[in-house]
């Protein structure tokens, strides 16, 4: 459908409005791939790969606003597009001798849960989307952010909550960066391994029970 | 008695706390191999050493190889663990000679402001990504776009922009390490110290010590055979390890090096600088007026009131080296 055909102009309009978050997705990725001056310094033994992985998975999941599912999954243009920075990342942690083990296992683990983020969200439809959507929230985003304001709430230096650190767990979001040294099979058993999966099955069996009806 | 038991128990409990911060000694004792093997293993103390030396039956070779002793005491001396081979080949045998084991002079024989000087910090490396891979980056941004109305072959450019990435050459890697002198102006013995991330190339046959950030972290050493020489590393995963050998005179070691910055703080606590500065140059030359401050990891926990040296080097093979003395 070209864009001098009937409906043709909404869909390149809709198309390119459909790129935009990847396209920032893509900048924020490459941005803290490729911090300079003294941030350089002060992120160096900060694993790039879990910085890059963090825009695609608050994005790529993202519940869909309209009732219809759309023809291409856009979520995997998104993927094509987050794969580069990913793999860029993954090779400066290599040359600076970051997470020296498993870095490539890391990369496959963090794409699995941008996998099931993106599939989820393309196919939750009726009255599962809502569901989807809920779940999403409050796990995703939810989780993370939970946890991150318990962690604040605990002064004195105290010992880490350990409710912080199980709501951290459940969000792909934080959960690489419970563990100070996250391993690829940590991060694939974690809970947030578990609460993409369940995102999928809700979202593909639910959305399938929408469709026979 | 109780009072005598319990100033045991605190004697215990002080030696303890003094050994828990000695360094691991790291000694040498010369190994001798016969083919055929590809692999020894040592243990001594609280170490670890292994040698991947390849040697064909029949071929003999006597190696010097590092061991790590426990902290400050002898725990028997390093035996042989285990030697390799070839699948389905009877592994070669592998001695140690007994009376070629060097240790180093006891730790506590050192002065004592050298043993409490604080390990230097090893700044890690900032890898950057090169032009090349930038490129493939923002190629793959274009294609992606491109064929956004085709998923799957936007999937495919991004997978072999990927590939590229780990494809295209790399420069040598960058190692992130550092060098001090340490030097007592009291006496006339000195520290050098090497730190690392990770992992730590052993570049002398001296003896000498180990101490790791944080404390009591695990600690192997690894020689590996290159064109004919055995290169010993030391590593300490999630660790900095720090290799510390006993020089004498360090201050007479200072030929030949070439100092760009040099600082001198007298003791009434003014600092002095001056660029370009040599041994044989003395101590007394002006500071310049906008002169660069000394490294604060230097700096930390000085004493006050002593003649203090500091200065950013390269030695005569192009090394940068540190040199703190006071």
């Amino acid at each position: 459908m070209t864009p001098l055909e009937p409906g043709g102009a909404a869909s390149a309009a809709s198309e390119r409005a459909g790129l935009s978050i990847p396209l920032l997705c893509w900048g924020l990725s490459l941005a803290v791939v490729l911090p300079t001056g003294s941030l350089a310094h002060s992120l160096a033994e900060t694993p790039r790969l879990l910085l890059a992985l963090l825009p695609w998975l608050a994005c790529i999941g993202l519940p869909r606003l309209a009732e219809a599912r759309p023809q291409r999954r856009g979520w995997l243009v998104a993927l094509a597009l987050a794969v580069p920075p990913l793999a860029l990342a993954a090779w400066l942690d290599g040359r600076a001798g970051v997470a020296s083990g498993g870095t490539l296992g890391l990369a496959a683990a963090g794409l699995a849960h941008l996998a099931l983020l993106g599939e989820a969200a393309h196919r939750a439809r009726g009255r599962v989307r809502g569901a989807h959507a809920l779940l999403w929230l409050a796990t995703v985003p939810g989780c993370a952010a939970l946890s991150a304001a318990l962690s604040w709430g605990v002064t004195g230096g105290a010992a880490e909550s350990g409710l912080a650190a199980l709501l951290a767990s459940l969000s792909p979001l934080a959960a690489p960066w419970v563990d100070p040294a996250p391993a690829a099979l940590h991060l694939l058993v974690s809970p947030a391994t578990l609460v993409c999966l369940a995102l999928f099955t809700l979202a593909a069996f639910g959305g399938a029970g929408e469709e026979e009806r | 008695m109780k009072r005598l038991f319990a100033t045991l128990a605190v004697g215990l409990l002080l030696a303890g706390a003094v050994l828990a911060q000695s360094p691991r000694e790291l000694g040498w004792i010369d190994l001798e191999l016969a083919g055929p093997l590809t692999s020894v293993r040592l243990s001594s103390g609280d170490g670890e050493t292994t040698a991947r030396v390849a040697l064909e039956a029949g071929e003999r070779r006597t190696l010097a190889v590092p061991f790590l002793a426990g902290a400050g005491r002898d725990l028997g001396g390093p035996r042989v663990d285990e030697v390799r081979a070839p699948a389905g080949v009877t592994p070669g045998v592998a001695r140690l000679l007994e009376g070629t084991r060097r240790d180093p002079s006891p730790w506590e024989g050192l002065p004592f402001g050298l043993r409490r000087r604080p390990a230097p910090t090893v700044a890690p490396v900032v890898a950057t990504p090169g032009a090349a891979r930038l490129l493939c980056v923002v190629v793959a941004l274009l294609l992606v776009v491109g064929a956004r109305r085709r998923p799957v072959w936007a999937l495919a450019c991004g997978a072999v922009a990927a590939g590229s990435i780990w494809l295209l050459p790399a420069p040598e890697r960058e190692s992130a390490t550092v060098r001090v002198l340490e030097g007592d102006l009291a006496s006339a013995v000195g520290l050098e110290v090497r730190g690392g991330i990770e992992t730590l190339e052993l570049p002398w046959t001296a003896p000498g010590w180990v101490r790791c950030t944080p404390q009591g972290s695990a600690v192997t050493i690894l020689g590996e055979e290159r064109e004919g020489v055995v290169r010993w590393s030391v590593l300490a995963p999630g660790a900095r390890p720090y290799l510390v050998r006993r020089i004498e005179a360090p201050e007479s070691r200072l030929e030949g090096f070439a100092f760009p910055r040099f600082w001198v703080r007298d003791p009434d606590g003014g600092w002095r600088f001056r660029s370009g500065w040599a041994p044989r140059d003395g101590l007394g030359f002006e500071g310049a007026a906008d002169a660069p401050p000394p490294p604060g990891w230097l700096c930390s926990a000085l004493p006050q009131g002593i003649l203090v040296q500091i200065g950013e080097g390269v030695d005569p093979r192009g090394e940068t080296v540190w040199f703190r003395a006071f």
